[in-house]
């Protein structure tokens, strides 16, 4: 009996051999990165805290996942250590019984939540999961009982052998077969050279800043799956299609043909040189599964992944927020983005548009550059000149052309003066920041933007940097210190924040004003983690405040970021319309936002009685300007 | 209820839109059911002085084509400013050379010429505009020419008056948005600027040069003799039109557009067919997924610029009504008479848009049917 | 595709709100026309090579080459070009209608196929080599089309309505070549007038002729009154509304019954 479960390990240990050389062989097409390879003795810290950080949302699940993955671990470990090493005592079979048992309830609660799967989730091989987790531990708990218990029985041990080497098979041979149990292996080695380290820092660790691209590269961005660096194309092998992203993506809930997951299944499809045919998950919407694989040269657009699949995708990292493998998809939709945009082509029109506006006029909107400190020509507000000595100033951003957002600037500048803030504002000096030319993929025009704003703000004395554009925050603070811009920039709700907490502006009594609700802008909540200073303000001023079910990090986008709202790729729904349900559902009279492009989206809403208006709308009123 | 609208309206749409029938007598009177109004000043139409101009010293020349045997505003504006350049004191006459037939409806004595010029020669009425040239040139010759008058239009105009002033070595002004009797200003720079000049040799006039194309004379606009037309090798071409479905919005002249009051959308696709109309919809119904995305009007979609566009069940948003803007005569059906959309339109019908678009059809086969009786 | 010795004039466009130098929209619809054609058109420019950014723009709309004849300001540019093809002689030109950035007067091809001698067929939407005859579809307003047959050598002015699919890609815009032509300088030419350049500013005279108010006048304007726009009719049955609408559009001419 021993032998038997020796020569079945072997062979086992064998297939993982072969199945790790194979995964290692297939990460490797993928480009040079600068890792730290001690960080493989980091894995189990960033498994047991940062991992579980994010696993712990789900108990079940999590729970589950200890039961299934730690009993499959501990019984492996156990019968190499009783079968192959001889450690034969008590102790050891009572731990490898454990382990066993440990497992079997796993795989029972596995089988449990796959009887009547959630969508998000894949079935394909994953359904194999249960059984033949629940086979190994049957097998070898069966084997080794009986031979515990000295019988020599053929036919229990022919019986057993066989539902054992049937479950080890899954997990000796899954890395080999891009089976499922390969995350087993992908996962913590993800977790050791996950392409952002800086998200280890702590549990929760925002790092949402795009990295700049080598834009004297000979290619730019992504076109086939040896462009991405080899941990990249690791870290996508680690997905486990619990479609997590796929719940939480507003393109795919609006019927877009953009599914994360599918994206990166899309990638391990391309690592592996196949068809998108073994995927067994939700498809895009309306686009079929298996009609998509790599080019002749191994291309990714548009033959494995189409472009209007990259372009549906609103960048707002609800994907990534959600990800337990900590995978980053908005990094690499921006990266293929990059290619059809910079070489290849593809781009939508709308989005072609734009890029020109921005390249013609320094505006998205094709507006005369002059003209964008014409919002505050009768506010009296100082416009910025080297030499002179200025706290806050005042970036206007592409609201400086729209009426309905005019009237947001116009009321931020009305406050700080009257908290008596040293403010100028810099008028027509200030070009667009890029966020919409970089999240399109046009890198060289974002650096453009980037740099000729940076030498701007270099003439000029100032604090810090005010902004109303959640979009313009993130770029600015997040993403200029990568060319050399590195400023203090505040967020309209947050300076607001401060004034009224240090009483500088003072809200009288409470506004009766209905429900009120809060729609967390992307770039300020997922991205910069900013939630308090809005719900501060709102709850001082209205005691009727409710969050949305979807709210904070878990906020739904509201359909305009990542140039989504140029590209306008066709979908079932739109997303504003469903994000005006969430409102709905809430029973809100009013909703407040915290960023002028939400609000362009918001309030392009048909048929809803929500008013949509600015936090500092509200304040403003309260404090009586 | 029928309510007027501000002065300013009217302005629009008289100086911008001019409409007027092609025996030259305003309609909108009609349309308005000021009936009395229109008989008296039919009235006063036919009692209108008679300018004649004889032994004049010199000749303006205003080119034209016949467009569906009809002349356009533009035509009739570019003719009004021959007439104002050329003055009412007999010094200087009109000749409007017209290539292609017109109907009898089209009365050029009303437009200010003093001579016509017909070029039936069927040879002439293909894309021969070299041909054309040459008789204009052999034209010429027999005038004192001030000037030579064009409209700028993509119905050849634009192309026949720069040939030609090329071709004679006259100087030109082009796209000239203003024009008096010392000077004319056309745009250059895209836009950004404006170049002023003395008046040219010949000059091409964009719409919208005179505030009206109403003459309070009439001229005698006697027909002289063609030339013989000049060696014109006979050149091979088609052509067609685009069913309405097919022309691209941009383009279209007649558009039927859906909003959120449409719940049929049978019936509006079979009123588009019988009126023969280009489709056209709200950002609501093209979401809704009932029209395709190259459907949407509004700023977030297509600007139209046709002259009839009829908004049926479309309330009107700032976007739609900022697609509609270049449009120069809206028709609103709506149930709801405060809607944005009644403020902008032209008619408005208040009335359900099923049961509208229904009677459209049933009157429509009626029409139809009379007049095969 | 054909072997035909194809060039492309292309320009320099102001942008119409910030005034800063772009792609000529219409030159890029010439481009796309002509591409059509040929894959690898000559693409020719008279100007400064100092406006190498903008230019390379057009390079990045997937050519190799851009022929840049230099010239100075107040040059002639149609002189320059017709010297130039005279040496390079062309089988087909195409360019846009009308320039967005300079005098804009749309005269350019016209003199240009004067001095070359060249046919000229104006406003393509397209065309199609059928044997050694060039199959033009040209543009006609509120839908119509016309099929013309040209001979070559010829040159075509492009439509603003051509659809266009060219895309910029830095890349392209990279890699291209800036091929420099130098040759003797040519002064402005007489044919436009003496002008007076400003700034836009919106509004403008319009022409009336002048006279003694008349009787006709003021029923005139009395009439315009009454026909104020925007009625609103909410009474009578669904037929006589329907009604309404179709008297208006067959006084419009929208509809023949």
């Amino acid at each position: 009996m021993t032998s038997v479960i020796s020569a079945l390990l072997i062979i086992a240990l064998v297939g993982v051999a072969f199945g790790m050389t194979r995964r290692v062989r297939l990460w490797r097409q993928g480009g040079s990165a600068d890792v730290d390879w001690s960080m493989l003795l980091a894995i189990p810290k960033r498994y047991l805290v940062d991992l579980h950080h994010i696993v712990a949302r789900d108990t079940y699940i999590a729970r589950t996942h200890v039961a299934a993955a730690g009993g499959t671990i501990l019984s492996v470990v156990l019968l190499i250590l009783v079968y192959l090493f001889g450690f034969q005592n008590g102790i050891t079979y009572g731990l490898l019984w454990g382990g066993l048992v440990l497992t079997l309830i796993g795989a029972l609660f596995v089988g449990k939540r796959r009887v009547n799967k959630p969508e998000r989730l894949s079935a394909g091989a994953w359904n194999a999961i249960p059984y033949s987790l629940g086979s190994f531990a049957v097998g070898f708990l069966g084997m080794s009982l009986v031979e515990a218990t000295g019988s020599s029985s053929t036919l229990l041990l022919v019986i057993f052998g066989i539902v054992a080497a049937l479950g080890l098979a899954e997990i000796a041979l899954g890395t080999l077969l891009s089976r499922p149990l390969k995350h087993v292996l992908s996962g913590s080695m993800n977790l050791a050279f996950h392409p952002r380290q800086d998200r280890f820092e702590e549990p929760g660790k925002l790092s949402t800043d795009l990295k700049p691209l080598d834009i004297t590269s000979d290619r730019l961005g992504v076109g086939k799956v040896e462009d991405f660096a080899w941990n990249r194309l690791l870290s996508f092998d680690a997905c486990i299609e619990c479609g997590k992203c796929q719940q939480a993506c507003p393109a795919f809930a609006a019927g877009q043909p953009l599914n994360p997951k599918k994206v990166i299944q899309d990638l391990v499809a391309g690592i592996e040189n196949r068809s998108d045919a073994k995927y067994a998950g939700s498809p895009y919407p309306g686009m079929e599964v298996g009609y998509h694989q790599p080019g002749k040269a191994g291309e990714i657009t548009p033959s494995l992944i189409e472009e209007q699949t990259l372009f549906a995708c609103t960048t707002c990292r609800s994907c990534v927020n959600q990800c337990p493998m900590m995978i980053e998809h908005v990094d690499a939709i921006v990266d293929m983005r990059r290619f059809v945009t910079l070489e290849q082509g593809g781009l939508p029109e709308k989005s072609q548009e734009v890029l020109s506006a921005i390249r013609n006029t320094d505006t998205l909107g094709g507006f005369n550059p002059e003209e964008r400190g014409n919002w505050a020509i009768d506010l009296e507000l100082p416009y910025a000149a080297p030499g002179m000595a200025i706290d806050v100033l005042f970036w206007s951003g592409e609201s400086a052309f729209e009426l309905r957002n005019q009237k947001t600037l116009r009321l931020v500048a009305k406050l700080l003066k009257k908290a008596g803030l040293n403010v100028a504002v810099l008028g027509a000096a200030e070009m667009d920041v890029g966020d919409v030319a970089r999240r399109l993929g046009d890198e060289i025009l974002f650096q453009n933007q980037a740099e000729r704003n940076i030498t701007m703000l270099k003439t000029l004395n100032f604090k810090r940097i005010l902004t109303i554009d959640p979009h313009v925050f993130h770029a600015l603070s997040k993403e200029y210190p990568a060319f050399g811009g590195n400023y203090e920039v505040l967020h309209h709700t947050q300076l607001l924040n401060d004034l009224v907490n240090k009483g500088q502006l003072m809200i009288g009594k409470k506004l009766s004003l209905g429900t009120l609700t809060y729609h967390d802008p992307c770039y300020l909540g997922r991205y910069n983690g900013e939630l308090d200073a809005p719900r501060q303000l709102l709850k001082r001023i209205s005691d009727e405040f409710v969050d949305m079910e979807r709210s904070g990090m878990d906020s739904r986008c509201c359909g305009w970021g990542g140039g989504a709202a140029y590209s306008d790729i066709p979908g079932e729904r739109r997303v504003p319309d469903m994000r005006m349900n969430d409102i709905h559902e809430v029973k809100a009279d009013k909703v407040a936002v915290a960023c002028p492009n939400c609000m362009t989206m918001l309030e392009g809403v048909v048929q809803t009685e929500t008013e949509v208006i600015d936090v500092v709308e509200l304040v403003a009123e309260a404090v009586g300007v | 209820m029928s309510s007027n609208r501000p002065i300013k309206r009217i302005n629009r749409f008289e100086q911008e839109r001019g409409f007027v029938t092609r025996q030259g007598i305003k309609r909108i009177a009609r349309a308005r059911d000021v009936s009395l109004e229109n008989q008296e000043f039919r009235q006063v139409a036919a009692t209108k002085r008679t300018l004649s101009v004889e032994n004049p010293a010199d000749q303006i020349l205003v080119c034209l084509q016949a467009k569906d045997q009809s002349l356009t505003t533009l035509d009739r504006e570019v003719l009004y400013v021959g007439r104002a350049l050329a003055g009412i004191d007999g010094q200087t006459s009109v000749i409007a050379i017209v290539f292609g037939e017109l109907d009898s409806e089209t009365d050029l004595t009303q437009m200010g010429a003093d001579e016509v010029i017909m070029i039936t020669d069927p040879a002439l009425q293909q894309y021969v505009p070299d041909a054309q040239v040459d008789l204009l040139l052999e034209l010429q010759e027999e005038f004192q020419v001030k000037h030579v008058l064009f409209p700028e239009s993509d119905f050849g105009d634009s192309d026949l008056g720069r040939r030609y002033a090329v071709r004679s070595g006259k100087s030109i002004a082009t796209s000239v948005f203003e024009v008096s009797e010392t000077g004319l200003r056309r745009p250059c720079v895209n836009g950004r600027q404006q170049a002023s000049s003395a008046l040219t040799e010949v000059i091409m006039l964009q719409g919208g040069t005179t505030g009206t194309t109403e003459l309070e004379f009439q001229t005698e606009a006697k027909a002289k003799d063609a030339p013989a037309a000049p060696g014109v090798g006979q050149q091979e071409e088609e052509s067609f039109s685009l069913i309405a479905s097919d022309i691209p919005l941009v383009e279209a002249d007649f558009i039927l557009s859906a909003g959120n009051g449409v719940r049929n959308m049978d019936t509006f696709h079979q009123l588009a067919e019988a009126l023969d109309a280009s489709i056209g919809g709200s950002r609501v119904i093209v979401d809704d997924g009932k029209l395709p995305r190259e459907r949407q009007v509004g700023a977030t979609g297509k600007i139209v610029n046709a002259s009839i566009y009829i908004a049926i069940g479309i309330s009107g948003a700032v976007q739609h009504l900022q697609g509609i803007k270049d449009c120069r005569y809206v028709i609103a059906v709506n149930t709801d008479e405060s809607c944005d959309m009644i403020k902008r339109a032209d008619l408005s019908i208040i009335a359900d848009a099923e049961e509208w678009m229904q009677a459209m059809l049933g009157q429509l086969n009626q029409r139809k049917a009379g007049e095969q009786a | 595709m054909s072997n035909l010795n194809v060039v492309v004039l292309v320009s320099i466009a102001r942008h119409d709100k910030s005034g800063r130098p772009m792609l000529a929209p219409n030159d890029i619809q010439a481009l796309e026309q002509a591409r059509s054609i040929c894959t690898v058109p000559r693409i020719v420019h008279v100007g400064q090579p100092g406006d190498e950014m903008v230019l390379r723009q057009y390079l990045g709309l997937g050519f190799p080459r851009l022929e840049v004849i230099e010239a100075e300001p107040g040059q002639d540019i149609c002189a320059q070009l017709s010297a130039y093809l005279k040496q390079e002689p062309a089988d087909l030109i195409f360019t846009g209608r009308q320039a967005q950035g300079n005098q804009d007067t749309g005269l350019l091809p016209y003199i240009l196929a004067d001095q070359l001698r060249l046919s000229l067929v104006d406003n393509a939407l397209g065309s199609e080599l059928k044997g050694d005859q060039l199959e033009i579809t040209q543009f006609q307003p509120k839908g119509r089309r016309r099929v013309l047959k040209q001979t070559l050598p010829a040159l075509i002015t492009c439509s603003d309505k051509t659809p266009v699919t060219l895309e910029y890609l830095a890349r392209a815009a990279r890699q291209g070549e800036l091929q420099i032509i130098r040759q003797q300088g040519r002064e402005i030419p007489e044919l436009l007038a003496e002008t007076t350049v400003e700034a836009s500013k919106p509004g403008r005279k319009r022409l009336t002729i002048k006279s003694e108010k008349s009787a006709f006048d003021r029923l005139h304007s009395k009439v315009a009154v009454a026909g104020g726009g925007g009625q609103v009719v909410s009474d009578g049955s669904a037929d006589d509304k329907a009604n309404r609408v179709l008297d208006l559009l067959i006084d419009r001419g929208a509809l023949k019954v």
